[in-house]
């Protein structure tokens, strides 16, 4: 049961990741492999905040929204204004960059060793200690986070979002400001993937740099086209499915533990890529005309 | 009448290829302004110019006597100039609402957290508006369709109704007729662009292949060739001139 709770709570954190990608390659089109590194920025800031200056869970959740922001808009105001292709050497090397911080900055991250005993998330004295309590957390942010992107989605800006995936130059030509728009989405995006970091921190009490690396970033990306690109209920299913698969792939019988973990990698592949040849749109995207 | 729109001594070079050399235009307020010319002629270039998505190398824009030269093109359509592209660029999967609302510019009511989080359908203002212009330009039952599941003439409605949105005073139609027939300029087409003209005020200026339409409706044309204005006049004029009439429109 702890084992399905675990999972649960990791499929929740990954749904709030994948569902604020969605806002950048969904709606805007825009190709940033970074969002782990947000993610990373997130979960560093709450650990520090919490273990190191005493400071309780959503406080210390909007610090790291705040400051995840702020690095956002440190690669997305040079980054959005040039050509795409670029957008995505910046963001490349911003992933490699936070990861390198994480890596060596001993003073404040510990490097490699990260960071342990970070306390667990309370509110008003209640801590939610235990997994169905946590679960509940997770619940409620990642509805909240769901919530709130669907109404960017509905939204007079979402429209323009949408538009700039279509066609940029036209944007331009009704009076829209596209560089102002896709900094914004990317902004609002990296501070959602603040808060799956902020619960991450608090909920295994330990972190390092190897949660916030590369793979993340492509697991997250993989996850939203596996689900459906620019489909909320899509990414959030993408990001169940890729969440629980590895799991249940624990449990194939007759496997000599020794190739166990490469038997596993292998079928995971094999899936992903017989799904993208018969359905290219994924489990829930409209099919391209 | 006075000029609304100008464009002063404009250079434009590209590699070796000179686009534009000393033109100048000037567009009347409330009129019909035509561009003429063969392919190559620098037209689409000049409303490139006159729009903001090309800087000039030389020369000025001046709208309203104010220079605009240097202004970003979203900035252009918010001081009142909006173009059309003559490869329409509509948002084909959305909605033709979808594309009319985003054009319209944000209300008085809107405030950023509005703009970011409340639904456009619950903005009953724009939503008027919207269904207004719809009804205007003759697409009011294709609102709901996908534009790339209507026919090339509607989609040119679509992208005249965009056009409309931003509530620009000045529209520069790239070819608004090209590609259809001409049982659908006379009876959709031209009817609308008068129908801009005296109902709502606005100025147009019209690039066209389509010499038959521009001496029909224009009020002003220039003459482009090889990047520079030969000729300019009310078509009057213009049918008069009779070397022009044998480089240019062929007997029309």
């Amino acid at each position: 049961m702890d084992y399905l709770l675990h999972i649960l709570i990791v499929a929740l954190i990954n749904i709030i990741l994948v569902v604020s990608f969605n806002i950048l390659l969904g709606f805007t089109g825009v190709f940033a492999l970074c969002h782990a590194a947000f993610y990373g920025v997130g979960a560093y800031t709450v650990a520090l905040l919490m273990k190191s200056g005493g400071f309780s869970f959503f406080p210390a959740m909007i610090c790291a929204v705040g400051l995840t922001v702020c690095c956002s808009l440190v690669i997305a105001i040079p980054g959005l204004r040039v050509h795409w292709d670029y957008m995505v050497i910046f963001a490349f090397s911003f992933q490699m960059i936070i990861y390198h911080v994480m890596m060596n900055w001993m003073g404040l991250t510990r490097g490699p060793q990260g960071i342990p005993g970070i306390p667990p998330a309370s509110v008003f004295g209640f801590e939610f200690e235990s997994k169905p309590s946590f679960l509940l957390l997770c619940l409620v942010l990642c509805s909240a986070v769901v919530f709130f992107v669907r109404r960017i989605e509905t939204s007079s800006f979402g429209l323009v979002l949408k538009g700039i995936k279509d066609d940029e130059v036209a944007v331009q030509s009704i009076g829209k400001n596209v560089t102002l728009h896709k900094i914004v989405a990317f902004a609002v995006a990296a501070g959602l993937a603040a808060v799956a970091g902020s619960l991450i921190a608090a909920y295994i009490s330990y972190i390092s740099p190897g949660y916030f690396d590369l793979h993340m970033s492509v697991f997250v990306v993989i996850a939203l086209i596996f689900g459906g690109v620019g489909r909320i209920p899509g990414a959030a299913l993408g990001a169940m499915v890729l969440t629980a698969l590895p799991e249940l792939l624990r449990f194939i019988p007759y496997l000599p533990s020794t190739i166990l973990g490469g038997t596993r990698d292998l079928i995971y592949a094999t899936i992903l890529v017989f799904f993208m040849l018969y359905r290219p749109q994924g489990l829930m995207g409209k099919a391209r005309q | 009448m006075a000029s609304i729109l100008e464009g002063k001594g404009i250079d434009k070079t590209f590699g070796g290829l000179q686009a534009l050399n000393q033109v100048d235009v000037s567009i009347a307020q409330g009129k019909i302004t035509g561009l003429i010319g063969p392919n190559g002629a620098g037209k689409t270039t000049l409303f490139n110019v006159l729009s903001g998505f090309l800087k000039p190398d030389r020369g000025q824009v001046i709208f309203k006597n104010i220079d605009i030269t240097h202004k970003a093109p979203q900035a252009i359509v918010h001081q009142g100039i909006a173009r059309s592209w003559q490869g329409l660029r509509l948002f084909e999967n959305l909605t033709v609402l979808e594309n009319i609302m985003m054009s319209i510019p944000r209300g008085e009511k809107e405030n950023s957290i509005s703009t970011l989080l409340a639904p456009w359908t619950r903005n009953k203002e724009k939503l008027e508006r919207a269904l207004e212009i719809s009804r205007l330009v003759n697409i009011e039952n294709r609102v709901q369709y996908a534009v790339r599941e209507l026919s090339y003439a509607e989609q040119k409605l679509v992208a005249i109704a965009r056009l409309l949105a931003t509530g620009a005073e000045v529209l520069l139609l790239d070819e608004p007729t090209s590609g259809l027939d001409e049982k659908t300029v006379n009876q959709v087409i031209t009817p609308l662009l008068r129908e801009l003209i005296s109902q709502s005020g606005k100025t147009i200026c019209l690039v066209e292949h389509s010499i038959k339409l521009v001496f029909h409706m224009c009020d002003y044309v220039f003459c482009l060739d090889e990047g520079r204005v030969v000729a300019c006049g009310n078509p009057l004029e213009l049918r008069q001139d009779e070397k022009l009439q044998r480089a240019f429109f062929y007997g029309a």
